[in-house]
Formats: structure tokens, C-alpha cells, sequence
């Protein structure tokens, strides 16, 4: 294949010129590497922390603050508190699986795991996060009439309605990291059946 | 050998090679190029203490060097390999890249991205069994697959 000869003269001449290219120098590279080390398990493990918080705050008000009395508010409270709980969880499973990424993998078992990855993630942000979120809010609006008996009625249509835009706002964010995370999951897809065929 | 002083004999050695790879991957941007070999350098850092010695160091930087260019997918959109026929390599992104090898990366950028970078581990003149070795593909599976990008490669080239 002459075409593919010539390719392979051009590749071996460049290499040579390119051998002479100085890239970034390794000093600057290991203490950039220093420096982003860790940047995506730390933003997992924070959100691990403003969860684990949230559920705290959540528990240590209802159990010792404003303790409820009425069945239908302890089941909103369960619902809400047990909700986040499963989301903790989630979190730390994934931190678990995106430590598995490992960059020196072979390329087919490292884009297999990529897609397995992201399939959890699409999984886990969609259907079974809205899931969540939607009996978070139904926990939420269970506590509304035990909350009426103590409460001013302009706070408690404050407290509901200001609850929607919360809602909306946690959908649009979940909407978003859903749509990212799919796009990814498409393009390891589409590696993997390369890799394949 | 501490390991920085590893990695520094690493990067000296491999640098050229990793920059020519990134150079394929981006189509002939050297900057795009420059910043892939970076982000190549520092996952070598961040995998060097896991670095086993199954491998040679050349297959492990291989390795490294196609998963990160792979990774990048998270970063950009992956383009269909026909709306690529249109693209010319970025003429202000040449300061590396003599304009003689602008069509070499040109063509090799027209190939879909697994394609690109299994042709440039042939043009590096690595075995078969060194390219099955990176990537994790079959050997009598890769021999098809390399005929097949040979002769994609051939009519972008013929196109021309």
C-alpha cells in the first residue's frame, strides 16, 4: 500500500521534528498534578457532606426541637429523612465505582467500566432520583397539618409554595446532570462498539 | 529511582511521542495538542505509584496516552466522521506541525476516534500484539480492524 508508505515516511519525519518540541516541564507537571489530584472525588465526597449534614440538622429538628405527634407527619418525616439517607448511600457506591476508572486499564476495559459507570449514574440521577426527590416533597406536605395546629396560616402557604421553586429548582439541576451524564454514556457507547466491530 | 525521578525520565523519553499522538487526536492543533499532552503527563503522575511493571514503560504511556484522548469525549462532542470531511486543520495551530505534515493529520483526523488512534499505534510501528496489549482488543479481531482503517485511510487520501 504505497499511500499507507508514504503516511508512515511523513509520520517518522514529523516524529523526529517533533522530538525536538519541548511540552510542559515535568516540574510544573507534578505539581499540577498535585494540585487537580483528587478535584472530582472531592466534589463527591462533598456532596456526601452537604447530604450527611442536611440529614443530621433534619433529624436532630424533628426528634429534639419539634418532635411530631400525628402518624401522618412521623411517615412524612420518615419519608424525607429516609429519602436523603438512600441518596447518601448512592453517593458513596458511585465514589466506590469511580475509584475502578483507573487511567492505565486497558482501553476496552476501561471504556466497558466507563459505560457501566455512567449507565449507574444515568440510572441512579433519572428515574430513581426523581423518585426520591418526589417523596421528599410528599414527606415535606405530610407535615402541613400538624404543622397548621402551631403555625400561622400565611406561613404555612409561605413554607408550601416556597417549597415549589426549591422542587423546581432541584429538577432543573437533576435535568441537567442527567442530560451530561447520558451525552457521556452515548459517546462510551459509541467507543465501546467501535472497540468491538 | 524515587518517583520523581521516574516520571522525569519517563516524560523525558516519551514526550515526543505522546505529543505526536495528541497532535493525531486534535487533527494538527498544537495548542489543543499541547494541553492533551499535559493532561496525558499528569494522569502518568497521578498512576505512576500503581505503575506495576507487567508492562513496558512504553505500553503503559500507550495505554495512558489513547485512554486519556478517549476521556476527552467527556469534555467535547464526539463528531459524526462525515461532517468531517469539511475540516481543515486550524492554520493558526501550527506552530509545531511543519505545513507539509498538515494533511497527514488532516486525513488521520477524518477516522472516527477509536480508528484515529489504533492507526497512529501502527504508524509508531508497535506490534499487533503490543497494540492488543493497549487497547484490550482481540488480536484476530485487530488485524481486521487496522485492514479496515488502512483502507478508510486510503480513500480520505485518494479523496484529496
Amino acid at each position: 500500500m504505497n499511500d499507507f508508505d508514504e503516511l508512515k515516511n511523513k509520520w517518522k519525519n514529523d516524529k523526529a521534528d517533533l522530538g525536538q518540541t519541548k511540552t510542559a516541564d515535568s516540574e510544573k507537571l507534578v505539581a499540577q498534578a498535585r494540585a487537580t489530584k483528587n478535584k472530582s472525588r472531592n466534589a463527591q465526597l462533598s456532596t456526601i457532606a452537604i447530604l450527611s449534614i442536611t440529614l443530621m440538622v433534619l433529624v436532630y429538628f424533628f426528634t429534639e426541637v419539634a418532635p411530631f405527634k400525628e402518624v401522618l407527619s412521623r411517615v412524612g418525616v420518615l419519608l424525607m429523612c429516609g429519602g436523603l439517607l438512600i441518596r447518601i448511600i448512592i453517593e458513596i457506591v458511585s465514589l466506590v465505582k469511580a475509584s475502578q476508572l483507573s487511567i492505565n486499564l486497558k482501553t476496552d476495559e476501561l471504556s466497558k467500566r466507563m459505560v457501566a459507570y455512567y449507565h449507574y449514574r444515568s440510572k441512579i440521577h433519572g428515574a430513581f432520583t426523581i423518585t426520591i426527590v418526589a417523596l421528599y416533597i410528599i414527606g415535606f406536605y405530610m407535615l402541613t397539618p400538624e404543622f397548621m395546629k402551631y403555625l400561622d396560616m400565611k406561613w404555612i402557604w409561605l413554607m408550601d409554595i416556597g417549597f415549589v421553586f426549591i422542587a423546581l429548582t432541584v429538577f432543573y439541576v437533576i435535568r441537567k446532570g442527567v442530560l451530561k451524564e447520558l451525552a457521556i454514556l452515548r459517546e462510551f457507547s459509541a467507543v465501546q462498539n467501535d472497540l468491538n466491530n | 529511582m524515587s518517583l520523581k525521578n521516574e516520571f522525569e525520565s519517563v516524560h523525558r523519553q516519551f514526550q515526543g511521542m505522546v505529543f505526536q499522538l495528541c497532535l493525531g487526536f486534535t487533527k494538527g492543533d498544537s495548542a489543543a495538542a499541547q494541553d492533551l499532552s499535559q493532561e496525558v503527563f499528569v494522569n502518568t503522575w497521578n498512576a505512576l505509584s500503581s505503575f506495576e511493571g507487567k508492562s513496558s514503560h512504553k505500553t503503559w504511556i500507550y495505554r495512558i496516552t489513547v485512554n486519556t484522548c478517549l476521556m476527552q469525549l467527556r469534555k467535547q462532542k464526539r463528531m459524526p466522521t462525515d461532517r468531517l470531511e469539511n475540516v481543515k486543520v486550524n492554520p493558526e495551530a501550527d506552530t509545531v506541525a511543519d505545513h507539509n505534515y498538515n494533511e497527514l493529520y488532516a486525513a488521520i483526523g477524518k477516522l472516527a476516534e477509536v480508528d484515529r488512534l489504533l492507526i497512529m499505534l501502527v504508524l509508531d510501528e508497535l506490534s499487533y500484539d503490543e497494540i492488543a496489549d493497549i487497547m484490550g482488543i482481540n488480536p484476530g479481531n485487530l488485524r481486521v480492524k487496522i485492514h479496515r482503517v488502512k483502507e478508510k485511510l486510503k480513500k480520505i487520501m485518494s479523496n484529496e
